[in-house]
């Protein structure tokens, strides 16, 4: 099965009179572990389409499926608690929590999750922080920290959770493109090592490169598909 | 529980503000404790007064209505006739118990001393009052002896008036009943003043029953009312309701006779205090108000200034429940921390000054008599913590339920 599916999906914005319609009828399919981009210009409706896969918004047509689950059917705890479970978020300015350290930043969702014991917690903090090689830096505010070990720590709190979908909206935009290239490079590793699916968006041709399928978004359609 | 902890960083991580709340709510849960320990005391030590002085723990009398008013007019309208008297005094003894049952007559006179005149309250006391001396504090002579007529107490300030010592013979003149004139020549025999009340100028004199008898031309022995004097205050209105039981009981429900607990009696004496004690707890609301503008404002800066933290929070799966505790909370740990540390302080200022007696000065001796003793109590303590966090919870729950229902979308926007 599909880790996500979508079908015919249109989202218009209503601004005062004027409508925007930023998505005209997307469908696409994302199987389980894949490491897949959406890739197109600014304006073309990434970060739309991303937050109606996370849940963040609803479409104004179409379906939504993650796993076996129709999305636009739950209520708002629900999704809450899909958000909590199965998708993890990576923001392209990293949303990191300022009063709180490195370790404290990962360990935030655990924290509102059930049934995860302090044991568990710190085991899964102290591995993804091993993971994302930050180990050392477990103290450390994120103001005190560059653009790319932030990134990181983003990456290590979306996997905290063991999610089935890792959600990242141009998660390279704020990074310089070595930078860049080597944190797309760890999300890949960690795909293909967690079994994870991550759907990453950007504008950037040198990184969508390193995806395994790119979908081409343009002014609100997928205009091509290309597997690598 | 952890996830409280953000709460905590993020009081910590803008010291100043949240001293500023804390600062307010410090001042309110300080000044509540001081005010509340101060009325309770004043409340208490007046309405112990005026038991002991005028109304005893409960009252049974022939006519309704206030017993102290501004007019300082107190004669009745209708007397209780002897007889019933002593049926009632004989109820009570026999199956309630008291510890004094007086029988008084009150009246209104004028005192003269050569051309000097002062009007006066004047109360009739039988020879079994006792209670009245504990209030009335002799600065010269003696209290009075029982059954002895023609012997006066005076308060100072009427003495002072009237320019008379102990052993001098004062003209007393008052109007009967039916309308007629008398005067008696009566022995001033002590000089005092009466615990608290004395400082509302409240002109009263005390006699012995008889004389106060014939002032009012009560032939045949009727009296004002009884008052009755039990051991504890807190029982003075079902012992009211129980003596009702029994007169009822004994077929004297026809006699138009009224029992009245000291609770309704204390007039404009007690309206006085509940005066004072709004006016200041008037000037706590105000500073409640402010520090309930003081939370809302902080919380319309948080929402501003954490937008994004908000909407991350809410994309991660944290639900909007958790959001709203983890903004309250934050407000919480200033407020609990500053209303502890308030009512600490004012606990132990209490609990000091408990220890003393207090010397008011101009205008508070009007209220609290020269020496007062402020009284310390727990519950007292815990209660203002709990309206605190009360008015905590009112001003901070919509705020945060605002923040926390920012939609995240709105929130995680890129410029
Ligand atoms: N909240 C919104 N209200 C109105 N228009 C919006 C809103 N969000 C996005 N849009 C519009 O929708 C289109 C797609 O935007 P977006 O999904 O942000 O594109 P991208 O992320 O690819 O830059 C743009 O024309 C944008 O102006
Ligand atoms: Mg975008």
């Amino acid at each position: 099965m599909a880790t996500v599916a979508i079908k015919e999906v249109t989202k218009e914005y209503v601004l005062d009179k004027t409508k925007v319609q930023a998505l005209r009828g997307v469908s696409l399919q994302v199987e389980e572990g894949e490491f897949v981009t959406i890739a197109g210009s600014s304006g073309s409706g990434k970060s739309t389409l991303l937050n109606l896969i996370g849940c963040l918004d609803h479409p104004t047509s179409g379906q939504i499926f993650i796993g076996d689950t129709q999305v636009h059917t739950m209520t708002e705890k629900q999704l809450d608690s899909l958000r909590l479970n199965t998708i993890g978020f990576i923001f392209q300015s990293f949303n990191l929590i300022p009063v709180l350290n490195v370790y404290e930043n990962i360990e935030l969702p655990l924290l509102a999750m059930k049934g995860v014991s302090a044991e568990e917690r710190r085991s899964r903090v102290n591995y993804f922080m091993e993971a994302v090689g930050l180990k050392a830096l477990a103290k450390h505010k994120p103001s005190e920290l560059s653009g790319g070990q932030r990134q990181r720590v983003a990456i290590a709190r979306a996997l905290a959770t063991k999610p089935k979908l890792v959600l990242a909206d141009e998660p390279t935009a704020n990074l310089d493109s070595k930078t860049g290239i080597e944190i797309i490079e760890l999300m890949h590793e960690i795909s293909r090592r967690e079994k994870t699916t991550f759907i990453f968006s950007t504008h950037d041709p040198k990184v969508m490169q390193r995806a395994d399928r790119i979908f081409y978004l343009q002014d609100g359609v997928i205009n091509k598909e290309e597997k690598r | 529980m952890k996830l409280f902890n953000l709460s905590f960083k993020n009081v910590l991580e803008n010291p100043k503000r949240s001293m500023t709340l804390g600062f307010f709510i410090f001042l309110v849960s300080l000044l509540m404790v001081l005010s509340n320990s101060f009325f309770a005391t004043v409340k208490n030590n007046l309405e112990n007064a005026l038991i002991d002085s005028f109304t005893g723990h409960y009252m049974v009398r022939a006519s309704e209505g206030e017993l102290f008013r501004t007019d300082v007019r107190w004669w009745e309208s209708s007397y209780v006739q002897a007889d019933q008297a002593a049926q009632v005094k004989q109820i009570i003894e026999q199956k309630l118990g008291a510890t004094e049952v007086t029988a008084r007559v009150r009246h209104n006179a004028m005192f003269s001393v050569g051309v000097q005149k002062q009007p006066s309250m004047i109360i009739g006391l039988d020879s079994s009052a006792k209670t009245y001396t504990k209030s009335f504090e002799l600065v010269e002579g003696r209290h009075l002896t029982p059954g002895n007529p023609d012997e006066l107490l005076l308060s100072e300030f009427q003495a002072k008036k009237l320019e008379v010592k102990v052993g001098d013979i004062i003209g007393v003149e008052s109007v009967t009943k039916d309308g007629d004139p008398i005067e008696r020549e009566m022995k001033v025999v002590g000089i005092g003043n009466m615990n608290y009340i004395s400082n509302f100028r409240f002109p009263v004199a005390f006699m012995d029953l008889k004389s106060a008898q014939a002032l009012v031309g009560l032939t045949n022995g009727e009296v004002s009312d009884l008052t009755v004097y039990l051991d504890d205050k807190s029982q003075a209105e079902s012992a009211a309701q129980s003596l009702q039981a029994e007169m009822t009981a004994a077929g004297m429900s026809g006699t138009g006779l009224t029992i009245t607990p000291f609770g309704k009696l204390g007039g404009f004496l007690m309206s006085t205090v509940s005066l004072y004690m709004s006016m200041f707890n008037g000037f706590i609301g105000l500073l409640m108000v402010i520090v309930a503008i003081l939370i809302v404002n902080l919380l319309f800066m948080i929402g501003l200034e954490r937008r994004q933290e908000i909407g991350t929070l809410r994309a991660i799966g944290i639900s909007r429940m958790q959001n709203i505790l983890i903004f309250m909370t934050e407000i919480y740990i200033i407020c609990y921390v500053a209303a502890l540390a308030g009512i600490a302080l004012g606990g132990i200022i209490v609990k000091i000054l408990s220890n003393f007696g207090l010397k008011a000065a101009a205008p508070l001796d009007y209220l609290l008599g020269r020496e007062f003793f402020i009284q310390f109590d727990w519950m007292q303590l815990g209660s203002v913590m709990g309206v605190v966090m009360t008015l905590v919870f009112i001003a901070s729950f919509w705020p945060c339920y605002r923040i926390a229902s920012l939609k995240p979308v709105d929130t995680l926007k890129e410029i």
